[in-house]
């Protein structure tokens, strides 16, 4: 990012923390264009280099209080992305020491027993996976975000665009139904 | 049923508002350190000063020694607060507390092989000293970071733990009246390196949802 463009954004973001929204949105709008860039010449595929851009808005946002005026915008955003970037790779290789899918054959979740997890471990999960899959569609959408990619409830509902309660509830209803499929009340 | 980026700016540029901008991090760092030398002084009140402290701080070894647990509290400290804001971080911050907490070691070993006949009595009581004296500085350290946006939770915890462990050891310098290498090494240094590597999972572990208040308070 050049001087020019530095200044600018932090001009935004200097009236944006001074409560001007207008300023605030043309900022994140900038931010978005710069970063998607960045990402994109990082990540393996634009549908991830999304991911990581929403999850970096996100917080841009919950950090913006941290923000000093006398210093460039341009350290301070891509340091919340670098780090945001490698939290998702650690999120993702996590997820996929844990089960690989097989969604070729038989579209089932397949347990890696190899790695860490005993026979006993492996079963539960590859249990616990199917009842997921047979969950509705909304429902195995937030328990996923949220006991598999680790977001709180709040990031999820700024990704989903729900409100807090409704994901809380859409998260019980999938857990109470868990519960069903295992025969535990 | 994901949103897409642009609904997401709209979303979070509504919920924006007047922010109440964190001061910096050497302003930070100096209202902890007023914080916590003031408790200092009420624990160092509460626990007893060695009477002949001050004969003592006349050993320039042991001044040295006890000028290097200061600098180590205050330059961890101070890195830790750094860390705190995202992108400040600077390779000095992490090799400045190295080079102090590695002069020390070497002081109390050069201490170790010059004494003739090394001693090591029991030191529990010191170790419970620096924790004493390392606790609310501690919590109050935690609180000020979360209220920042650490990246580096590992780093900026250990940092951070190694800054309030070594305030403990400064104070536990005037209560402890062993004044033998090895104790200093076994109950003093050492219990400062365990207690800073555990800074390492209380980073992990309390430092991770930083959020802004005002955020909260808005939706």
């Amino acid at each position: 990012m050049n001087s020019s463009k530095d200044k600018k954004l932090s001009e935004l973001f200097i009236k944006a923390q001074n409560g001007n929204d207008l300023a605030y949105e043309l900022f994140l709008m900038e931010t978005a264009k710069i970063l998607k860039s960045f990402l994109n010449k990082r990540m393996n595929s634009s549908s991830n280099a999304e991911d990581v851009l929403q999850e970096t808005l996100l917080s841009i946002h919950n950090s913006r209080h941290t923000y000093l005026s006398s210093k460039p915008v341009g350290p301070w955003l891509y340091a919340i992305c670098k780090n945001r970037m490698i939290d998702y790779h650690r999120k993702q290789s996590r997820f996929e020491k844990f089960i690989t899918v097989d969604s070729v054959k038989s579209e089932k979740f397949e347990i890696l027993a190899e790695i860490n997890c005993n026979e006993e471990e492996s079963e539960k999960g590859i249990q616990i996976i199917e009842c997921l899959n047979k969950l509705p569609k909304a429902q195995k959408k937030i328990i996923k975000l949220l006991k598999i990619d680790g977001f709180s409830v709040k990031e999820v509902a700024m990704k989903t665009g729900m409100s807090e309660s409704s994901v809380k509830v859409t998260a019980s209803r999938g857990y109470k139904k868990i519960r069903e499929m295992f025969g535990v009340k | 049923m994901k949103i897409k980026t642009t609904e997401l700016i709209k979303k979070i540029s509504n919920a924006g508002g007047k922010t109440r901008i964190l001061s910096g991090p050497i302003i930070r760092s100096l209202r902890w350190l007023l914080i916590s030398f003031l408790y200092l002084a009420i624990g160092l009140s509460f626990l007893g000063i060695r009477e002949d402290w001050v004969a003592v701080m006349q050993s320039p070894v042991l001044l040295l020694q006890t000028t290097l647990y200061l600098c180590l509290s205050i330059f961890s400290g101070i890195s830790a607060f750094i860390l705190s804001v995202p992108g400040q971080e600077r390779r000095w911050l992490h090799i400045i507390p190295l080079v102090t907490l590695t002069l020390w070691f070497v002081i109390i070993l050069y201490e170790i092989f010059n004494e003739e006949h090394l001693v090591n009595p029991v030191g529990y009581y010191c170790l419970r000293d620096i924790l004493i004296l390392a606790f609310i500085p501690g919590i109050a350290l935690f609180i000020m970071l979360r209220k920042a946006a650490p990246l580096n939770l590992e780093k900026t915890g250990m940092l951070s733990v190694l800054s309030v462990g070594a305030l403990g050891a400064f104070g536990t310098q005037f209560i402890c009246t062993i004044d033998s290498p090895l104790h200093f090494l076994l109950w003093h240094f050492i219990p400062v390196l365990i207690i800073g590597l555990l800074g390492v999972f209380l980073g992990k572990l309390f430092l991770k949802n930083h959020l802004n208040p005002e955020l909260e308070n808005n939706e």
